[in-house]
C-alpha cells in the first residue's frame, strides 16, 4: 500500500511542473538487469526521483518514468530521443546512467524517476542532482547516497551508510546499529531515528542549527561538534552533521516532542583541570605510587594500579581493572572496561562509563557516573551521587546530599538501594519498569516532603518515630520485580519517567 | 668659464664612457645649460661619428719595429727589417694585440687632441656667450609616426639609421656593451639598457592597451603600490562596455601568484567587480582561490563573493559544487568560509 501511495505520489510530482510546460509527455517503461544478491548497483541520475526497495531474490526490477518538457511535439520527440539509459557493468556490478546526448536543436527538459527493487544485500549507490526525493528501504547492504536538492529517506537499513546531501534533508530509520552511519547535509536537516537500546559512538556537527536527542547520551563539545557516547560504550559510529540545519536523533516509538537539546543541556564540570595528559598510552600493567602528584594517562591497555598522596588523577579510557586510592583529590575516568575500585579521601569523581561496575567513594565530593553496565556501589561522605544510566543494580549512600539514578532506559527490573542521609532521592524508569519498592522518608516537615511516583501502585504509610514523621510507601510497580529501597531524611523520594537529558561535560 | 674648461676636459672622458655616474651627470648638467659646452659637445660627437666611419689602417711593419727599437723593445720582424732591431720580445713586454675598445679608446684620444685644441684656439678668439637658462628639449610623447606598430620587447635590436639622432631629454643609459662581431666590416654595435617613460594613451577596450596592462597586472615589480593598480583596473573595467577576459585571466593570475594577502584580495575585489560577461573567469578563479590558498582571509573572501555570485544566479558545475560542499564540510576550516559556502551552496536551484 505505502509502496503505491509512493509511486502515485511521484507520478504526482512528475507531472506538476507539466502546467507550466506548454507540452509534457511521460514515458514509460519497465525493466529488468541481472544483478547478483551481493552486487553493487551504480545509479546515476541526474534529475528526477528514485524509490528503491529491498527484495529477497536477485536482479533489479522496475519501472523508469522519462518525462520531458518542451514547447511542441517536436521537442518532446526530440528530448525522448537524446534522453538516454546508459546500461554498464555485469551482474557483478551494475551501472545505470541516464545520459542527455549532445546537439539538441529544440528546448525541452528531461528528467527520469525511477521506481526499482533491487536484492536488499547488495550494495546500492545513488546520485542525483535535481530531483525531489530518493527513498531507499529494506536495505541490508552498503548505501550511498549523495545529491544536491531534494529529500532523502533511508529507511529500514542495517548495515553501513553513507548519506550526503547539499540542501537536502536527510531521514534515517534503522531497527539496529551494526555498523558506521555517516549522515551529513550542508544546509538541510539530519534526522535519525534509531532504536532506543543502540549502543554507538555520536558525533553530531552544527553551526546554525540544534542538535537534539530522546537518549541519554554522553559526551563533550569539541568547537560546534558534540562528541559522545549513547547506552554501552564503543560500538559503530553515527556520524551526523549539517552546517545550516538541525540534528535529531530520536529512539524508536518516543515521541518526537520529548526530545532534548543537547545544546541546551547545562553543563557538566570536569572534576580536573583541562591539562593534556603526560602520558599518551600505556601498554601492560600501569603501576604508579606518589605521596604528592598528579596522573593524567590517556588510555591503559591493561590494568591500572594508582596511589597518590595528593593529587588529580585523570584516565582516558582503560582497558582492564581500575584501581585508584587517594589521600586527597578529584578523579575523572573515561571508558573502563574492567571492574572499578576507586576512592579518595576528599574529591569529586567522574566517570564515563564502568562496564563492569565496581565500588566507587569518596569521603566528601560528588560522585558522577555516566553509564554503569556492572553492579555498582558508590559512597559519599559528603556530597551528591548521580547516575546518568545504569543497566545494573545500584547502591549508593550518602551522609549529606541527593542522590539522582536513572535506569537505562529498556531495563525491565534492577535492585536498586538508594540511602541519604539528608537529601532527596530521584529514581528515573522507564514506564514499564517493575519492581517492589520499599522508599521511606524521615522528616521533620512531612507537608514539603513527599513520595512521589509516575508509576502507580505504591501504598503510603505515615508514622511519628522521635519527633518526626516516617513516610513509608511500599508497593509493586508494573507488577514487581527486584528490590528497590529508597531512603531520604529531611527531602523527598520521586520515582519519575521522564526523559533523560543527554550529559554534557565541559571544562571547569 | 672655469668650470666650462673643466667640462671640456672631461668630454672625451664623457665620449667613451669613461667618467664615474656623478662626475657624468653634472657634466650632462653644465652641457645642458651652457650653450657654449651644447655647441662644443655637438662637435665632440660630430667628430666621433666620423672618426668611427674612418677605414682603420693597419700600422705598417716597419714603422711599428722602428718605433718599438726605440723605445727599447721588439718584435720578432721580417727579414727585410735591419739588424739592429731586436728578435725576441723582452720579459717584461707584454705582447700586443688589437682589442675592440682601443679603437674608440684611440679615437676618444684623437677627439680630445683635436678638439681641445680648436676649443683652446676658439676660446681666445670667440666673443663671450652668456648662459642660457636650462629647457627641456621636449618630452618623450611618442608619435605614431610608424606604420608599423611599436611593440614592447624585452631586447630590441634596431639599425643606427632607425634612431633618431636627436634625442629627447636625458633617457637613462646603463649596462652599456660595445660590440663588433666581425672586426673586417665597418660595423659596430652598441647594446644597452635604456629606461624611458612612455604614456600610452589609448581606448581601455584597445587590444593593446588591455594586453599592456594584463602583462603590468601579471609582472608584479611593474606597478607599485599594486593595490591602487587594481583598484584603477577594477573602476576601469567594471563597466560592460570594456569586459574583455585577458583583465579577468591577468587578475586570476594575480590572485593565484602573488606573494601578498592584500594584493590578492585586491584582486578578489576586482574580479567581482568585472562585468557578467567575466563571469566564467571570475567563478574560475574564486572557486581557486578557495580551494587552494593558504590565507583564510583571502579564502573568506573569495567565497563571499562566490556567494553573491551564485545569489545572483551564477551557475556552478559539478567539480565547483563539490569544492563548496568540501569547505562546508571541512573541520578545520574557518567556520565563516564554511558558512559561506554553505549559502553559496543554498543558492542551487532544483
Amino acid at each position: 500500500m505505502k509502496t503505491r501511495v509512493l509511486t502515485a505520489a511521484i507520478v504526482l510530482l512528475t507531472c506538476a511542473p507539466a502546467v507550466s510546460a506548454a507540452v509534457s509527455r511521460t514515458f514509460n517503461s519497465e525493466q529488468q538487469f541481472p544483478l547478483l544478491a551481493n552486487g553493487t548497483l551504480f545509479l546515476d541520475n541526474p534529475a528526477g526521483d528514485v524509490v528503491i526497495h529491498g527484495k529477497d531474490t536477485p536482479n533489479i526490477e522496475g519501472t523508469l518514468y522519462k518525462r520531458i518538457d518542451g514547447k511542441d511535439k517536436a521537442a518532446i520527440a526530440e528530448g525522448n530521443l537524446f534522453t538516454k539509459l546508459i546500461i554498464g557493468g555485469d551482474e557483478r556490478v551494475r551501472s545505470l546512467r541516464m545520459a542527455i546526448s549532445e546537439g539538441a536543436s529544440q528546448e525541452w527538459k528531461a528528467s527520469t524517476a525511477w521506481h526499482i527493487r533491487v536484492p536488499r544485500t547488495a550494495s546500492i549507490r545513488v546520485m542525483t542532482r535535481a530531483g525531489e526525493l530518493i527513498h531507499i528501504s529494506g536495505m541490508r547492504g552498503t548505501v550511498q547516497v549523495h545529491n544536491v536538492n531534494g529529500r532523502i529517506v533511508i529507511e529500514d537499513h542495517v548495515g553501513p551508510a553513507r548519506i550526503e546531501s547539499i540542501n537536502g534533508s536527510i531521514f534515517y530509520l534503522s531497527p539496529a546499529v551494526r555498523a558506521n552511519v555517516v549522515l551529513t547535509s550542508v544546509n538541510g536537516d539530519v534526522t535519525a531515528t534509531l532504536p532506543q537500546s543502540a549502543g554507538f559512538r555520536w558525533i553530531a556537527e552544527t553551526v546554525r542549527g540544534d542538535i537534539r536527542t530522546h537518549f541519554a547520551a554522553r559526551g563533550t563539545f569539541i568547537g560546534n561538534t558534540f562528541n559522545g557516547s549513547v547506552n554501552a560504550p564503543g560500538g559503530p559510529t553515527v556520524r551526523t552533521s549539517s552546517l545550516m540545519g538541525n540534528i535529531s536523533v530520536f529512539a524508536h516509538k518516543v515521541p518526537v516532542r520529548t526530545a532534548q537539546s543537547v545544546r541546551r543541556t547545562a553543563p557538566t564540570p570536569m572534576p580536573v583541570a583541562t591539562r593534556q595528559p603526560s602520558t599518551q598510552v600505556v601498554r601492560g600493567l600501569f603501576k604508579y605510587a606518589t605521596s604528592l602528584g598528579d596522573v593524567r594517562v590517556q588510555q591503559v591497555l591493561g590494568d591500572v594500579d594508582i596511589f597518590t598522596g595528593a593529587g588529580e588523577v585523570q584516565l582516558g579510557a582503560v582497558s582492564g581493572s581500575l584501581n585508584v586510592r587517594s589521600s586527597g583529590g578529584p578523579m575523572q575516568f573515561g571508558e573502563i572496561n574492567g571492574p572499578i575500585n576507586a576512592q579518595t579521601r576528599a574529591g569529586d569523581i567522574l566517570i564515563d562509563s564502568a562496564r563492569r561496575g565496581g565500588v566507587i567513594a569518596t569521603q566528601g565530593g560528588t560522585i558522577r557516573l555516566l553509564y554503569t553496565s556492572g553492579p555498582t556501589r558508590l559512597t559519599s561522605g559528603g556530597g551528591d551521587i548521580i547516575v546518568r544510566q545504569a543497566a545494573a543494580s545500584i547502591d549508593a549512600e550518602t551522609a549529606s546530599g541527593d542522590i539522582s539514578i536513572a535506569m537505562d532506559p529498556v531495563a525491565r527490573s534492577q535492585k536498586i538501594d538508594a540511602k541519604t542521609a539528608k537529601g532527596n532521592v530521584v529514581l528515573n524508569v522507564n514506564a514499564h519498569f517493575g519492581a517492589d519498592i520499599d522508599a521511606t522518608i524521615v522528616t521533620s516537615d512531612p507537608d514539603a516532603d513527599t513520595i512521589l511516583s509516575d508509576i502507580p501502585g505504591l501504598s503510603i504509610s505515615r508514622e511519628q518515630v522521635g519527633g518526626r514523621t516516617r513516610v513509608r510507601a511500599t508497593g509493586k510497580l508494573n507488577g514487581g520485580g527486584e528490590k528497590i529501597v529508597l531512603q531520604a531524611t529531611d527531602g523527598d523520594i520521586r520515582i519519575s519517567t521522564g526523559p533523560v537529558a543527554p550529559t554534557v561535560v565541559t571544562r571547569r | 668659464m672655469s668650470e666650462c674648461s673643466a667640462v671640456s676636459e672631461r668630454m672625451p672622458l664623457l665620449l667613451t664612457e669613461s667618467l664615474d655616474a656623478t662626475r657624468r651627470e653634472t657634466t650632462h648638467q653644465h652641457i645642458e645649460s651652457c650653450a657654449v659646452c651644447s655647441e662644443e659637445w655637438s662637435a665632440y660627437k660630430e667628430t666621433w661619428a666620423v672618426m668611427g666611419d674612418l677605414p682603420e689602417v693597419e700600422v705598417p711593419a716597419r714603422v711599428k719595429a722602428s718605433f718599438l727599437a726605440r723605445v727599447g723593445v721588439g718584435v720578432p720582424v721580417p727579414r727585410s727589417v735591419p739588424n739592429n732591431v731586436p728578435d725576441s720580445i723582452p720579459d717584461n713586454v707584454v705582447p700586443f694585440h688589437k682589442r675592440t675598445a682601443f679603437k674608440w679608446v684611440a679615437q676618444a684620444a684623437a677627439v680630445a687632441v683635436l678638439v681641445g685644441g680648436g676649443y683652446l684656439a676658439g676660446n681666445r678668439t670667440a666673443p663671450a656667450i652668456d648662459p642660457t637658462p636650462a629647457r627641456i628639449a621636449r618630452v618623450g610623447e611618442y608619435q605614431n609616426v610608424s606604420t608599423k606598430p611599436l611593440s614592447l620587447s624585452e631586447t630590441r635590436v634596431m639599425d643606427a639609421g632607425a634612431l633618431d639622432p636627436e634625442f629627447e631629454g636625458r633617457p637613462n643609459i646603463s649596462n652599456v656593451q660595445f660590440l663588433d662581431a666581425d672586426a673586417s666590416d665597418d660595423q659596430i654595435a652598441v647594446s644597452f639598457d635604456v629606461t624611458s617613460r612612455w604614456t600610452v594613451n589609448g581606448n581601455p577596450r584597445e587590444k593593446s592597451m588591455v594586453r599592456l596592462l594584463s602583462y603590468m597586472l601579471e609582472n608584479d615589480q611593474a606597478m607599485t603600490p599594486r593595490s591602487n593598480a587594481l583598484e584603477w583596473v577594477r573602476q576601469t573595467y567594471s563597466d560592460p562596455a570594456y569586459a574583455d577576459p585577458e583583465i579577468a585571466n591577468s587578475l586570476a593570475k594575480v590572485l593565484r601568484n602573488d606573494a601578498h594577502e592584500g594584493v590578492r584580495i585586491r584582486a578578489i575585489e576586482t574580479l567581482s567587480a568585472l562585468p557578467p560577461q567575466m563571469t566564467v573567469q571570475t567563478r574560475d578563479a574564486l572557486i581557486d582561490a578557495l580551494k587552494s590558498d593558504p590565507n583564510p582571509a583571502v579564502r573568506i573572501k573569495a567565497v563571499e563573493a562566490l556567494a553573491n555570485m551564485t545569489r545572483g544566479g551564477t551557475a556552478l558545475d559539478p567539480g565547483m559544487v563539490d569544492t563548496l560542499r568540501q569547505k562546508a564540510s571541512q573541520d578545520d576550516e574557518n567556520l565563516y568560509v564554511r558558512v559561506k559556502a554553505a549559502e553559496a551552496l543554498s543558492n542551487i536551484k532544483p
